[in-house]
């Protein structure tokens, strides 16, 4: 193929792309480039201006999501995108922060961060892209193994019990919960752009395949046999995407070689934490005294 | 909801009788053209991980055996079926490499068409 061919090829998104940096680093086969794309066609859809997009990330290959944005993104350190995007939040509420993170990084050492955010109701998005291992370390075993599968730490199977993600969001307090697979890719979009319009903390998980660590050792296979199993599940998903109100995150347990549960779980509204600090007296006073000197400097 | 509640209007309303329920539809129907596609493939950035081939809804793409500089293979349209892309862009969003992208085809004469059935119509 000649080149100049080649240069008048843009992809729709490439703008948003650091284009210099691709072809990225992930493997064959592995669905994080899938969420980037769903995470920017949202962006899009939800009309955030460029100025206030935000995304951040920890450690693993899903950490590796930020890099490739041509926006403002911060690459932090394991476990602790969370804690970074409270600050930066907090420090400039106009911000449309986003945390797109692996389930090591966000459940592992980064567990607590995502319970306090979630229960405080911080104003942010975190997805995150579960492969149900460290893909970066090469392969280990994590807090969303499934049980009995096979990891390069788990060679018997995986005999802990993992954790529900949608459940364990919806009872920290999310006031939005939503589980998807690489394979959604549209619906993901379309949910991501749901989650950015939405005051409060978001979550959605998606299921993406990764074949180094969790296909292969488990028979399942490459990426696209993993994509098939996902397409099995579409019988099951129809009721739970139409029917909002009923999906019942305690039912998302994911098993080995099973259908997977997605959808919408919850889609609440409860006051954020800067709702709740604005509402404190103190704050409230001070607040005026405030707005009462602005007012006279205003004036002089 | 708000379906529900448009159908609810029609009908409690006294004007709207049932043929023209019926008769709406099918007009309506015929304005909504399937969408045509171009399959645009970035070559150098392709894995050949199978996901657009494997998921297109209408079956046209297929694995070639032209490679790229990285010794992948590279997807292609199957022979015969140029014209078949409905530029639902399902390649597009599942490809994990940005590698695949579609460009809609406007087609000639749909407008014109579209305007003659609007004068026809009143
Ligand atoms: C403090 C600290 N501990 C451990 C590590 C090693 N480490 C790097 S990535 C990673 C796990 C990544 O898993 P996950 O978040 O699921 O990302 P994935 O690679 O699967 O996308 C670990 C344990 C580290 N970089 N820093
Ligand atoms: S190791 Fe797994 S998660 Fe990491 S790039 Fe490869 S397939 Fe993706
Ligand atoms: S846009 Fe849809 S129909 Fe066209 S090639 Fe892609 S998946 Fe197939
Ligand atoms: S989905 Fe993308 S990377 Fe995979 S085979 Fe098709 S063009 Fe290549
Ligand atoms: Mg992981």
């Amino acid at each position: 193929m000649n080149k100049e061919v080649e240069e008048e090829k843009r992809h729709p998104i490439e703008d948003y792309l650091r284009s210099d940096m691709l072809p990225h680093i992930w493997c064959p086969g592995c669905g994080l480039g899938i969420v980037l794309k769903a995470y920017v066609k949202a962006l899009e859809k939800a009309e955030v201006p460029m100025d206030n997009r935000v995304v951040v990330s920890g450690i693993g290959c899903s950490g590796r999501a930020a890099g490739y944005l041509n926006q403002d993104s911060y690459h932090t350190t394991h476990g602790r995108p969370i804690a970074f995007a409270t600050g930066m939040k907090l420090g400039n509420p106009d911000l449309n922060v986003t945390v797109i993170s692996g389930d090591g990084d966000l459940f592992a050492i980064g567990g607590n961060h995502f319970i306090h955010a979630a229960r405080r109701n911080i104003d942010m998005n975190v997805i995150c892209v579960n492969n149900f291992n460290y893909g970066m370390t090469g392969g280990q075993s994590g807090p969303t193994t499934p049980t009995d599968s096979k990891t390069v730490t788990t060679p018997y199977g995986n005999f802990e019990h993992p954790f529900n993600l949608p459940h364990l969001a919806a009872s920290s307090g999310a006031v939005y919960v939503a589980r998807w697979t690489t394979l959604d890719a549209r619906r993901l979009r379309d949910s991501i752009t749901e989650a950015l319009k939405k005051r409060g903390f978001t979550f959605i998980e998606v299921v993406s395949p990764c074949p180094v660590g969790y296909g292969r050792p488990n028979r399942i296979g490459e990426g696209i046999e993993e994509m098939r199993l996902y397409r099995e599940t579409w019988d099951l998903r129809e009721d739970n995407w139409i029917i909002k109100e009923d999906a019942n995150p305690s039912d998302a347990e994911i098993e080995l070689h099973k259908k997977i549960l997605v959808g919408v779980f919850c889609d609440i509204e409860r006051p954020t934490f800067m709702d709740m600090y604005m509402q404190m007296e103190p704050i409230k006073e001070k607040r005026l005294k405030h707005m009462v000197r602005d007012e006279r400097k205003v004036r002089e | 909801m708000r379906i529900q509640g448009y159908e609810t209007s029609i009908q409690t309303s006294p004007q709207v009788g049932e043929e023209m329920r019926f008769w709406r539809k099918p007009l309506d129907f015929d304005k909504h053209k399937i969408p045509k596609g171009k399959v645009i493939v970035i070559a150098e950035r392709c894995k050949a991980c199978g996901f657009c081939y494997e998921f297109c809804p209408k079956d046209m793409l297929e694995e070639s055996d032209q490679r790229n500089k990285k010794g992948y293979k590279l997807p292609k349209i199957k022979e015969g079926m140029e014209d078949d892309c409905i530029a639902c862009r399902h390649c597009e969003d599942i490809c994990p490499e940005f590698g695949i992208y579609i460009e809609e085809i406007e087609e000639e004469g749909e407008d014109e068409e579209k305007e003659k059935k609007e004068k026809e119509e009143e």
